[in-house]
């Protein structure tokens, strides 16, 4: 696990994790740029209807404002946040039960064949789940910046 | 300080109930689907699996956070 870090740190890289998305940091890194990107595109596209499709929306009555914007702010906010946390309880969770399949291993000579049945087990599951992460990333990616394109 | 493993094992428990449950149901509609419309089977598949991301989510933060309590809080 430590072969790849190890390498680059003789190599003069001092910082390097073998999977970086298991920090919440990066995986909200990126779900920040995208909501950047859809606020943009939306300002761009829309300009000011930006604004009345906020405060609009699902009452069309100017005195519900703060119901609308209330409502439409939270829908707003949870986009990238469930976006990054997705992506980060998905590798954290993969890499810890890795590790924790691992420490089976020191448990007793008994444990070492069913440890190894299990390691496998998972290693095949998580290679199927990361692929899913990235595409269902990038699927939500587009489709919230296709949202900003268009009316509702 | 022994609570916070039966708040982890809560979190866990019923994170994986709901994401069994939603999971569960999708596969049952894909199967249902694709015996009415062979022909739409890979589309209907890609769409399952999308949609089965999206419903493991919430579960997964919560398994997150849950592993992230017993190991780094609970010492």
């Amino acid at each position: 696990m430590d072969l790849v870090p190890h390498t680059l740190m003789l190599a003069g890289v001092d910082y390097q994790k073998i999977v970086p998305s298991t920090d919440p940091n990066i995986t909200m890194g990126m779900a920040i740029g995208v909501f950047v990107l859809m606020i943009y595109y939306s300002i761009r596209v829309k300009g000011f209807g930006f604004v009345k499709e906020l405060t609009m929306n699902p009452f069309n009555h100017p005195l519900f404002i703060p119901v609308n914007l209330f409502m439409e702010v939270v829908g707003l906010l949870a986009k990238p946040f469930s976006l990054g946390l997705r992506l980060f309880g998905n590798m954290y969770a993969g890499e810890m039960i890795f590790i924790l399949i691992a420490a089976l291993f020191s448990v007793g000579v008994m444990w070492m064949l069913p440890a190894a049945l299990l390691q496998i087990g998972w290693a095949i599951f998580h290679i199927l789940v990361i692929v899913l992460q990235a595409f269902i990333f990038m699927v939500l990616t587009i489709v919230y910046l296709s949202m900003a394109h268009e009316d509702h | 300080m022994e609570l916070i493993y039966v708040a982890a094992a809560i979190m866990m428990g019923l994170g994986g109930m709901g994401a069994a449950i939603g999971v569960g149901l999708l596969g049952g509609k894909l199967i249902e689907g694709s015996a009415r419309q062979p022909e739409l089977a890979p589309k209907l598949q890609g769409t399952f699996f999308l949609g089965a991301g999206l419903v493991d989510a919430i579960p997964i933060i919560g398994v997150g956070i849950a592993m992230y309590l017993i190991f780094v809080v609970a010492g």
